[in-house]
């Protein structure tokens, strides 16, 4: 996964996750394991995303779990056809970064929550003054006010500039499991028995 | 992603940063992370990138190369910032200057430590088999970035990517990434049975081996802290607010006395300022 | 000499199907021996390694190193084994260079001041002193051997086992590696069972050299003289004789028949002192 993130297919780093392969290759237990060690690398390799490891593994190893179970599932599917491996790679791909994208934008809109309103938490509390998300201050030029996310624009984005992602994804995942069901069918098939 | 030279980096550089101990400039980092967290003023945010930018600048590494590294996160942070337009800008400003901020401080701390350092300092606060795989992982990257190498060396040279055939080039792409994945499961496999013959019991690295505070160690600490204190000081007193021009002030003069003493007033001027 | 490891009528299969039969002589390994494997590409050499450490495991014949069988239990025996790979790369696991030679004693429960002086030791020894702190990716290719080596000696074992270790080698680089294990060998008694494709440096370094052919076929053992010497044997094995002996070889179609020297120091005194004849019976008879 890191190697695949050192090359950037399109300008300003479009580049494959591959998650879904390893999902395939390793289980759902083992690659979100091995999504957690990635992340935590590449947060420490100036990627970006140290803050949210938690949230990032949430999601990219979501990804990996979900695609092992859909890839098995189109397998089954299309196991008489010649390039099913290949195939069924590729759909559990798209699902999955589908699945996944859902699954960010639902934690971006739950971020959003003041949990001042849930906790009920005493403004004047030191620690809470600290950490609260609402404004302190009226008249304050350089604050972020008590602003929100416009959640339908953010999805919109994401799921637009995301689409080319997925289609670019599933297609690699597909040529890589195909070309690894040819010389090692081990690798991808040990972990459904 | 320059995985290579961020590691060479940490691993020859020469500056102040690269002297103090791996365990305080995680500690530093920390706190400036946890103030960038708690901060939400722009010119508070944008004096504490003026600050990370003056380390920057005495690790006597390329600056724009750390800069454009660390600058990677704000392709993301601008899809937030858009989502969160409204008639003024300081409001996506501040989100892209957060994630710049942060993504500075942890670059900061890993050009001027080696991985396996740092991987050693946060040893009591991760499972053991996370810790372990860190270490493996790091080990067989640098194998595989040359096998990668090796392999788009020879897709070009027997004509595997070609102009204008593009299905075929990423099949011949995907077809490398296999073989690539292959060969790291095989690595995986040897590194595996060699661990076994050789003893393997739990240890791959050793500890980080303690040692006293020293001066150069109080650097870290010292600057991660001011910043901490800062970032409280601008959420919880309103008149500190105030004072935020002077505070940017402040960080102009620290970038202006770093690049001062790194390229005037150390005989070395510096190995890699020029480069 | 006490024997410490006997390979008898082994049978392996590899994961792709391919059998492999190690017949023929036994292979026989003596304390403080030096032995050579030789054989051609895919004749078992390293295959035959591997059973030795206790990688593969044998579905038939004998297999005894310090009296166990490996691939039951190595654990046993392992601290008496190192073992030098013919990629060191996939050998060297830890971070740093000193992480790394450590890595065995540190991993047998070794005290931390013990670690710290076999470690220092060997490092003095082996003249690697100034990569202590490295990471092994930025090593040459030389320097990775030597860090590979120092990791396999840490522990002074009584036997050491090495695939390939000359290979990429420069010239100066591998004289010093022929020099550095016949040192070793004569200090502590270590045996080593060494395969190569350098014919040139076995008679540096072997004391006894078991032939291989394609197959696993074990078909020659003795001396790197008895051995060389015998033409029929190498040719059955497409082994080329060491360029010296082929020289001797030479010599006897033109009717010059010395006695066949595989070293360069050997043979320089053989023809010196045959020339000195030549001429002591020309001033004879002039």
């Amino acid at each position: 996964m890191i190697v695949g993130m050192t090359l950037e297919i399109v300008p300003i780093a479009y580049h494959i996750n591959m998650s879904v392969i390893a999902g395939i290759v390793l289980g759902p237990a083992l690659g979100f394991i091995s999504v957690f060690i990635v992340d935590l690398m590449i947060a420490m390799f100036g990627h970006g995303g140290f803050t949210v490891v938690g949230l990032n593994t949430l999601v990219v190893g979501t990804e990996a779990a979900v695609g092992f179970y859909f890839f098995h599932a189109f397998l089954g599917l299309l196991s008489s056809s010649k390039i099913s491996a290949g195939l069924s790679a590729a759909l559990a791909t798209m699902l999955s970064l589908i699945i996944s994208t859902s699954l960010m934008i639902g934690i971006v809109y739950l971020s959003q929550v003041n949990p001042e309103k849930i906790l009920h938490v005493d403004k004047e509390n030191f620690i809470g003054k600290v950490f609260s998300l609402g404004p302190h201050r009226e008249n304050e030029k350089h604050e972020m006010q008590d602003n929100k996310i416009d959640i339908e624009t953010f999805a919109k984005t994401v799921f637009f500039l995301g689409m080319f992602g997925w289609i670019l994804e599933a297609v690699i995942s597909g040529f890589v499991i195909r070309y690894v069901s040819r010389v090692r069918p081990d690798l991808i098939l040990s972990e459904a028995t | 992603m320059d995985i290579g030279i961020i590691d060479y980096f940490a691993n020859s550089g020469e500056g102040l940063l690269h002297r103090a101990s791996p365990l305080y400039k995680i500690i530093s980092t920390v706190f400036v992370l946890a103030s960038i967290v708690i901060t939400n003023d722009f010119i508070v945010l944008l004096s504490i990138y003026l600050m990370l930018a003056s380390l920057v600048i005495l690790t006597r590494l390329p600056f724009l190369k750390i800069i454009s590294i660390a600058a990677y996160p704000a392709i993301f942070a601008v899809l937030f910032a858009i989502s969160s337009w409204s008639e003024d800008w300081i409001i996506p400003a501040t989100i892209i200057l957060k994630a710049l901020c942060a993504a500075l401080a942890m670059v900061i701390l890993i050009v001027t430590t080696p991985y396996p350092s740092v991987f050693s300092s946060i040893s009591p606060f991760l499972p053991r088999v996370i810790l372990e795989g860190l270490y493996l992982t790091y080990r067989s990257l640098f194998i595989l970035l040359e096998l990668m190498g090796n392999l788009l060396r020879a897709l070009r040279i027997r004509g595997g990517l070609s102009p204008r055939r593009y299905i075929k080039n990423i099949s011949n792409f995907a077809s490398g990434i296999g073989l690539l994945l292959i060969r790291g499961f095989d690595l995986s496999e040897r590194f595996y049975g060699v661990m076994q013959v050789r003893g393997y019991s739990g240890k791959i690295a050793e500890e980080e081996r303690k040692r006293k505070l020293g001066h150069e160690d109080i650097f870290p600490i010292a600057v991660g802290l001011f910043i901490l204190s800062v970032s409280i000081g601008a959420r919880l007193e309103d008149d500190f607010k105030l004072y935020g021009i002077y505070l940017l002030t402040l960080s102009i003069v620290f970038v202006c006395c770093s690049a001062y003493y790194v390229y005037f007033h150390n005989s070395t001027r510096g190995v890699f300022w020029k480069r | 000499m006490e024997e410490i490891v006997r390979v008898s009528n082994l049978r392996f299969t590899y994961p792709d199907g391919t059998k492999l039969h190690f017949h023929g002589l036994d292979f026989v390994v003596h304390q403080g021996e030096r032995v050579v494997i030789l054989g051609p590409n895919g004749s078992g050499k390293s295959t035959l390694l591997f059973h030795l450490i206790g990688l593969f495991m044998a579905s038939e014949g004998m297999i005894s190193v310090f009296g166990v069988d490996p691939s039951k239990d190595y654990i046993k025996i392992r601290e008496r084994i190192g073992v030098l790979l013919q990629n060191v790369e996939n050998q060297i696991i830890a971070p740093t260079v000193w992480d790394d030679i450590s890595f065995s004693p540190r991993n047998y429960g070794y005290k931390k001041e013990d670690v710290k002086r076999l470690v220092e030791d060997i490092i003095e020894k082996l003249d690697i002193s100034h990569l202590r702190d490295k990471v092994p990716h930025y090593l040459s290719g030389g320097e990775k051997t030597k860090v590979g080596l120092a990791g396999a000696l840490v522990t002074k074992p009584d036997l050491l086992i090495l695939d390939e270790p000359f290979e990429g080698l420069d010239p100066t680089c591998r004289m010093d590696l022929i020099g550095l294990l016949n040192r070793i060998s004569r200090e502590n008694e270590t045996a080593l069972i060494i395969s190569t494709h350098n014919i040139d440096t076995v008679p540096l370094i072997a004391n006894t050299v078991y032939l291989m052919a394609m197959g696993g076929e074990i078909v020659g053992r003795g001396s790197p003289k008895e051995i060389f010497t015998q033409l029929e044997l190498l040719s059955k094995c497409h082994i080329e004789p060491p360029v010296l002996g082929a020289l001797f070889f030479e010599l006897k179609k033109y009717g010059v028949n010395l006695d066949v020297s595989l070293t360069v120091e050997e043979a320089a005194r053989i023809i010196a002192d045959q020339i000195a004849l030549f001429e002591k019976k020309k001033s004879g008879v002039g």
